[in-house]
């Protein structure tokens, strides 16, 4: 239970929790103290001496950014002495800095336009000086203008939070700027092109390359939604105009890491008007395919999987909504009634393992366990999860890596256990109960002759002394590292997609052949839903693709139906810590394509069977399991081997290939070569 | 060596040093001063020759390396024992000449210190003024011990503190002596020692740190520079108290990179002291463990700033942060450990402190501040160097008596202590007592330790502007106030010193001040306008001159003054001359030389050159008219180059920014109504009268049709006066501002147009094509017919006549209707003097006597091209058609 403090700011009764800063806690009462360096979120550094408040008692004016409230405190926050040093402060910045506010991208948003307006200050009271600093335009992602720099450092700070470590002060007195090591372009300073410091600049320092001219802030259409391109399930905020997607930046409250979203999902959205994007159905007449209606296209459809029967198959990516998934499991079991419906899932997990995680918040843990498990923001495996860890270290959080390989997030971490994950993991059992925590008895005596090294000692009275210890792991070590979990802390499976956590807890996985059988069994009708990792047509009679995109794979099939992305309907999905995200649309569908459970819903009326649209109580129903750990032997789950990085990039191929994403793909590739 | 186990193990080898016979008194011993500043005037050559000559003797002379001995103006200097010669400005080839003395026990009479000539040969270093009223207790082994050799150290009494502290105290007794004493850091702030080491104690955790701040960034300091480099081994031995007393384990020594010497005299005293077990785990069997390190900063004057150190010492930007946590405080120190900091003259006050007892310390000095404080003397004194006085010793009796007062008996300006956070302090204050307090109540600090003395030579203005400038350039970059606010300030003072400051500047340099100190985040931002202030506040009417009078007294300050040439004192070298590169020496008509004060750029070429101090530099007057002489003849008008005179409705007057101060006015003019006035008023628009308006009936205004105008505009010949006349009417007319194409188009033609015909600066092809297509986008956008009409004249006149307009770039109308283009010459062979043009002529441009037409042969009329207008009246009243209009440009490439 925080404590509550009590205080008074500008004549108003506040109260907060205690270790709250005075800006926030100000905040609470509606009452704004002017701040360019504090960025909520970020550690108050003091730079900008916007923030200065008087508080009784005390002789000079003091920082709220970095002032915690105290119980009795009363605090001015307007009075004339602050007020006239806030006004100072930026006259000075005006005066070396551009007053192009009505070309500016960042108008209407920018925070000095505003305390500019604020402080009634037209022009600056100083000489002015240009420092002609060059701009940097050498990516198509983030566009850097040092003349418009004020230095207040948010970006470099988050930056080096997140772990990507790539701006930093450089240079002295006027002259001094924000740049990369030797002031490099951004690619060649190992910059992951994540974007998190577009969302931290508070003017126009850097601007999205595009943005120039694609709308004002106040033009958009705002809709907060989930990024389906990866497992990390990322909220964002999708910033429409005329219908077309203009910026994405990272929704602030829902989304698994507060503020980090990865190019992917910031940059990648180009990919919804690509050249292969699908408008209609295509049929293959002579070999070729061809346009066709909906009606013509879904009556083929519906006449081959009647036909079909039991020896009709459903194969589909994790990354649709869980919507998506009940009306498809629906219409395989009920209508078609086909056992074959599997998804992508089996590639790399078990439905148990994902339905048994446990749910828990990362910013509030101590003690990260990273079993068998990869993130990376550079090669962009879970990069949200890499930040998000890296950033809890950073708050004085401890790491500790238990991986058979050499992984980058060993940097951090106070403890790397390496070698066989599940020797390591059964010492780390032993020991716990070595001293003195309660295990229960089978768990006990299957750990006998189990050696425990000096680092799984120390590992052991880490998680021993952490209050919140959570266990993050690979599907297939989940049921070994469970085992820990009962002794003490959390555990999750962490999929490799979007909603891997929801698809298994819809029931969408199989009762008859798993998805690996269904590619060579030799099906009468094998039908693909979503962008799924294959390139060559697998044995079957007859292939239906259902995409947005016209992949590899669509070409090779016999009838191709358009779907609609993620940006273009709603629904919900489970993120791998067990939390359900709604998605919102932003943009009306593209062309004719329809949303993959409309196409499910219409297949089955043709069939003469009537499906009910899935709804959001429907999946909150689906998602209530109720599950118990329980002690399991130490073994690693065979045959799900596949390497993230691979199928994360094979299941986003359209993305990378239809949007700017493919130049940092090329010039990434150049640079290693 | 062998490892000293315990407290007897030391007090044995210190008696066992004293029976070996190292720095035994009696002996012929040589201390030669090796600090920085001697060694920089060859004193190591001069050690290798000493030796040199030494071996070949028989009588054994032992030569010494020390620290510095202090009186670095006249280095090297060095001591020969047993006797205490103090020599000077030695130099290698004296080598043999003071062995051979020395041998002897005879002075080298010719090094012997003396101040002046005539005066009294001081035999030993008590003899020599600069060393008198000194009481060097903290610099006691600089120059007398070799600081690479912890022998030394130990011999004259070094460790005694540690060995007494470690056998007879416990940590608390330390820190209670520390207390007792009131020991006041000696960095700058003057923070009282105990009390910082009393909260780094209080703080939890077993790992604590204790860190030396050797980063002494100061301009003109080098105190703890010569402590590091003369007698490491007393940091040490304080760091060692510091960490016992606050169970510390762990010491850094921050010193700047820019101190080799430093650097490496320190790095030998930890591996000596770690031989001897001094340092190490279990210091004198006594179960204490520490250990120091030396961490070299990479010369970030901001680095001397606590919580920047910090982070330089972890390796990161030397970024200062926002306190609490304090460094004492968990989260606030080197890697988030409680850590005590000091100056490196701190912690060897307090081997002092600890070995003679804190009562002896309080013996010295003021009550508030105890001790002694290490000063570098530096500036326009006789003998600068590093000197050590009691707290409360006057500013006077460093300046003058230890010092020996001011260069060339120049008169003394300011004093500036404590570097570039500091203050300059002024005359007016000589006899203050040097304390931490008192210097902070004139508005200065004691900083560590820098004294830069000032003559009347020297510029208060400009030396504010340098520490402005060194703090503006070191500024970490961090917060606005300090980046920024210092960079403006830099932005007025220089203003001022090139003297085109304005009445209100000093005001507004004390507001930047006040707000820079206030709203920065660390020390240096908050000191940074101390300079500027205190000079402000003490030297007031030396800025006021600078921005009234343009005047700098102390001739330092480009840019200002009126610059003459005394020819009682010139003697005609021409240096001047060549020395000038704007050419503004000028001989003049009676055979001397003056300087033509519109050529002349202040820049203090001449003044440098000259060999007998013939150029002068003096206050610059200010001319005024006055108004009830002046009968307006327009002569000064004529004769000023630079157009400074304006015509008002009430007369002329002198744009005070234009004038040059060249006096051509004042000598022209006929019954001398300008006069030279000393404090400068702001003169433009005193008497220029606003003007009101007078309430009319309103008038019916007839309707002017655009084919008016068009029949008008195209009686003018000239295409751009056609085009003029037309936009200019159209303006003033029937132009009703309803839509832009019209409105803002006319206007900007209108100016292109004016700047064609009058052949303006930066005229180009650019102003005919923007005619152009302001003329088509009028036709195009315009909202009503008069608009379009008045677009299709002008693009219609362009094109029919792009030839003519072109010639206009050139600065020529062919059909010599611009009057500023044009001019009008009266040809002597047609005129008859007949005076018709005389009498035509409204502005009295012609100059001449009527005369008879027999009498013709006189000088002929004359047009003053000044007063003449152009307004072609004399051209149509002439008879002969003498008067001609000429090209102005086609006569320049004429005659020119």
């Amino acid at each position: 239970m925080e404590k509550v403090v009590k205080l008074q700011i500008d004549g108003k009764e506040v109260k907060a929790p205690a270790g709250m800063n005075l800006i926030d806690a100000a905040e609470l009462v509606g009452i704004h103290i002017p701040h360019l360096c504090y960025h909520k979120g970020l550690k108050g550094v003091g730079a900008c001496r916007l923030c200065l408040v008087e508080i009784e008692g005390m002789k000079s004016p003091v920082i709220g950014c970095n002032t915690k409230v105290r119980e009795g405190m009363v605090v001015h926050t307007k009075t004339d002495k602050v007020q006239e040093i806030r006004k100072f402060v930026i006259d000075l910045i005006l005066s070396i800095h551009p007053l192009d506010c009505m070309t500016c991208t960042k108008a209407g948003m920018c925070n000095l336009q505003q305390y500019a307006y604020e402080f009634e200050l037209k022009e600056t009271s100083f000489t002015r000086k240009k420092m002609g600093y060059p701009v940097d335009e050498t990516n198509p992602f983030i566009r850097r203008e040092p003349e418009y720099c004020i230095l207040c450092g948010r970006c470099v700070r988050l930056c080096e939070e997140q772990g990507t470590k790539v701006l930093e002060f450089m240079g002295r007195g006027i002259e001094s700027m924000v740049g990369t090591a030797y002031n490099k372009p951004l690619l060649e300073s190992g910059c992951t092109f994540c974007g998190s410091c577009i969302d931290a600049c508070p003017v126009n320092a850097l601007p999205e390359a595009d943005r120039w001219r694609k709308g004002r802030e106040w033009e958009y259409e705002k809709v907060k939604s989930v990024c389906l391109l990866c497992g990390n399930g990322c909220g964002i905020i999708v910033s429409s105009k005329d219908g077309r997607i203009q910026k994405i930046n990272t929704g602030e409250e829902i989304g698994s890491a507060k503020k980090y979203i990865c190019a992917y999902g910031r940059f990648g959205y180009d990919y919804i008007e690509s050249e292969t994007r699908l408008k209609t159905p295509l049929k293959r007449t002579d070999g070729e395919l061809k346009e066709t209606t909906w009606k013509d296209a879904l009556s083929i459809v519906a006449d081959k999987l009647k036909k079909a029967g039991r020896g009709a198959g459903f194969i589909s990516v994790a990354g649709i909504m869980n919507e998506d998934a009940l009306t498809l499991k629906k219409l395989a079991k009920n209508v078609v009634k086909t056992k074959n419906f599997d998804t992508t899932i089996s590639l790399y997990a078990d439905g148990d393992s994902l339905k048994n995680s446990q749910t828990a918040i990362i910013s509030t843990s101590d003690l990260i366990v990273l079993v068998g498990l990869n993130p990376s923001q550079w090669e962009r495996i879970l990069p949200a999860l890499d930040a998000s860890i890296r950033k809890r270290v950073n708050r004085g959080a401890k790491l500790i890596v238990i991986n058979s390989s050499d992984i980058k997030i060993e940097e951090v971490a106070i403890i790397n256990l390496k070698g066989n994950e599940i020797s390591n993991l059964k010492g780390i059992a032993k020991a716990l109960i070595g001293k003195g925590l309660k295990a229960d008895r089978k768990l006990e005596s299957s750990l006998k002759d189990v050696a425990i090294t000096e680092e799984i000692e120390k590992a052991a009275k880490l998680i021993i002394e952490a209050s919140e210890p959570l266990i993050f792991s690979s599907p297939s070590l989940f049921e070994a590292s469970a085992n820990i979990a009962l002794i003490k802390g959390k555990v999750i499976a962490v999929g490799f997609e979007s909603n891997a956590r929801g698809i298994a807890l819809m029931g969408l996985t199989t009762d008859g052949k798993t998805y690996k059988e269904m590619l060579n069994d030799g099906l009468k009708v094998l039908y693909a839903v979503g962008e799924v990792p294959l390139n060559k047509r697998p044995n079957t009679d007859f292939l239906i693709v259902q995409n947005s995109h016209l992949t590899e794979l669509a070409q090779q099939a016999d009838i191709v139906l358009p779907s609609a992305t993620f940006f273009e309907y709603a629904g919900t999905i489970v993120d791998y810590l067990g939390r359900l995200k709604h998605l919102h649309r932003a943009i009306e569908p593209v062309g004719e394509s329809k949303s993959h459970g409309d196409i499910f819903i219409a297949i089955s009326k043709i069939m003469g069977a009537t499906i009910k649209k899935s709804t959001e109580e429907e999946v909150k129903k689906a998602s209530q399991v109720k599950t118990k750990l329980a002690s399991k032997p130490f073994v690693r789950k065979e045959g799900l081997d596949i390497s993230p990085n691979e199928l994360i990039e094979s299941i986003n191929r359209s993305v990378i290939h239809g949007s700017r994403l493919l130049w940092l793909k090329e010039a990434v590739g150049a640079t290693a070569a | 060596m062998e490892k000293l186990n315990s407290i007897n193990d030391l007090i044995a080898f210190r008696e066992h040093l004293f029976r070996e016979g190292i720095l035994a008194p009696g002996k012929k011993r040589i201390r030669v001063c090796c600090g920085t500043g001697c060694r920089a005037n060859r004193s190591i050559k001069l050690v290798n020759e000493l030796k040199k000559e030494s071996q070949g003797s028989e009588t054994d002379v032992e030569i010494i390396m020390t620290g510095c001995q202090g009186l670095c103006q006249k280095g090297p200097v060095m001591i020969v024992d047993p006797q205490g010669f103090f020599y000077h400005k030695v130099q290698p080839e004296h080598a043999k000449d003071i062995i051979a003395r020395t041998i002897k026990g005879k002075p080298l009479r010719r090094l012997l210190y003396h101040r002046s000539i005539g005066e009294k040969y001081a035999y030993s270093v008590d003899e020599v003024p600069f060393y008198h009223k000194q009481v060097r207790v903290t610099l006691r082994n600089n120059g007398a011990i070799d600081p690479t050799n912890i022998l030394h150290y130990i011999t004259v009494g070094g460790y005694r503190a540690l060995e007494k502290a470690l056998s007879t105290m416990t940590p608390e007794q330390v820190l209670d002596e520390v207390d007792k004493a009131n020991l006041r850091g000696r960095g700058g702030a003057g923070f009282p020692a105990g009390k910082k080491w009393r909260h780094a104690k209080r703080a939890p955790g077993n790992i604590k740190f204790v860190i030396a701040n050797g980063d002494e960034g100061d301009p003109g300091a080098f105190m703890d520079r010569s402590l590091m480099e003369g007698d490491p081994h007393s940091l040490l031995e304080g760091m060692m108290l510091c960490a016992y007393a606050i169970d510390a384990r762990y010491g850094i020594i921050y010193v700047r990179h820019e101190y080799p010497l430093a650097v490496k005299n320190l790095g030998i005293a930890i591996k000596q002291a770690e031989e001897l077990g001094l340092l190490g785990k279990n210091i004198l069997g006594k179960g204490f463990d520490f250990t120091i390190q030396i961490k070299e900063g990479a010369g970030a004057f901001v680095c001397g700033e606590s919580t920047a150190l910090v982070a330089s010492i972890e390796g990161k930007r030397g970024f200062p942060s926002v306190r609490p946590p304090r460094l004492s405080e968990t989260g606030g120190g080197v890697w988030g450990y409680p850590s005590n900091l000091n100056n490196v003259e701190t912690y060897a006050c307090v081997t002092l402190i600890i070995e003679k007892g804190a009562d002896w310390f309080r013996s010295i000095g003021t009550p508030l501040s105890p001790g002694t404080k290490i000063f570098a003397l530096t500036g326009k004194v006789v003998d600068t160097g590093l000197i050590e006085v009691p707290m409360g010793i006057t500013l006077r009796e460093i300046i003058f008596d230890i010092g020996g007062g001011i260069l060339y008996d120049k008169k003394f300006k300011a004093v500036q202590t404590g570097g570039p956070s500091g203050g300059c302090i002024s005359e007016h204050y000589l006899d203050l007592p040097v304390d931490f307090d008192s210097l902070v109540n004139v508005g200065s600090i004691m900083g560590s330790g820098g004294m830069v003395v000032m003559d009347e030579d020297n510029c208060i203005v400009d030396i504010a502007k340098y520490f402005l400038s060194f703090c503006q350039a070191e500024s970490c970059g961090k917060c606005y106030p300090c980046r920024i606010g210092t960079y403006q300030m830099l932005q007025i003072l220089e203003k001022i010193t090139s003297g085109i400051a304005e009445e209100g500047d000093i005001e507004e340099l004390e507001r930047l001040g006040r707000f820079v100190k206030e709203g920065s985040l660390c020390g240096l931002g908050k000191s940074a306008p101390n300079p500027v202030l205190t000079t402000i506040k003490y030297f007031r009417d030396e800025y006021e001159e600078h921005v009234k009078d343009k005047y700098c007294r102390a001739m330092v300050c480009t840019g200002l003054g009126l610059f003459s040439i005394n020819m009682d004192i010139c003697y005609q070298c021409k240096r001047c001359t060549e020395a000038c590169p704007f050419g503004a020496v000028k001989e003049s008509k009676e055979g001397g030389f003056y300087i033509d004060q519109v050529l002349c750029q202040r820049c203090k070429a001449c003044y440098v050159t000259c060999p007998l101090g013939a150029v002068e530099i003096k206050e610059q007057p200010v001319l005024v008219i006055d108004k009830d002489t002046c009968y307006l003849c327009g002569l000064c008008k004529d004769v000023c180059r630079v157009n400074a005179f304006k015509q008002t409705s009430t007369g002329y007057v002198i744009d005070h920014n234009l004038c040059k101060k060249c006096g051509d006015c004042y000598n022209v003019c006929p019954i001398g109504a300008i006069r030279y006035e000393k404090v400068g008023k702001v003169l433009i628009s005193e008497n220029i009268q606003p003007v009101t308006v007078t309430e009319g009936k309103e008038e019916k205004i007839e309707e002017i049709k655009v084919e008016d105008i068009r029949k008008r505009a195209e009686e003018k010949a000239c295409p751009v006066q056609r085009s003029l006349s037309f936009i200019e009417e159209f303006i003033a007319g029937p132009m009703c501002s309803k839509c832009y194409p019209c409105s803002l188009g006319t206007e900007e033609a209108r100016a292109r147009l004016i700047r064609l015909s009058q052949h303006l600066e930066n005229v180009s092809e650019s102003d005919i094509q923007a005619l152009k297509r302001i003329g088509f986008n009028m036709i195009e956008g315009s909202f009503c017919k008069k608009g379009k009409d008045t677009g299709r004249f002008l693009v219609e006149t362009i094109t029919s006549s792009e030839e003519e307009m072109n010639q206009h770039l050139s600065g020529v109308c062919p059909r010599k209707e611009c009057i500023s283009l044009v001019e009008y010459i009266i040809n002597p062979d047609l005129c008859i003097l007949c005076g018709k043009c005389l009498e035509a002529c409204r502005y009295d441009a012609i100059r001449g006597e009527k005369r008879e037409p027999y009498l013709a042969g006189q000088p002929p009329f004359e047009i003053q091209q000044m007063k003449c207008t152009r307004c072609g009246v004399c051209v149509k009243v002439c008879p002969t058609g003498a008067i001609e209009v000429t090209t102005t440009k086609v006569d320049e490439l004429i005659t020119g």
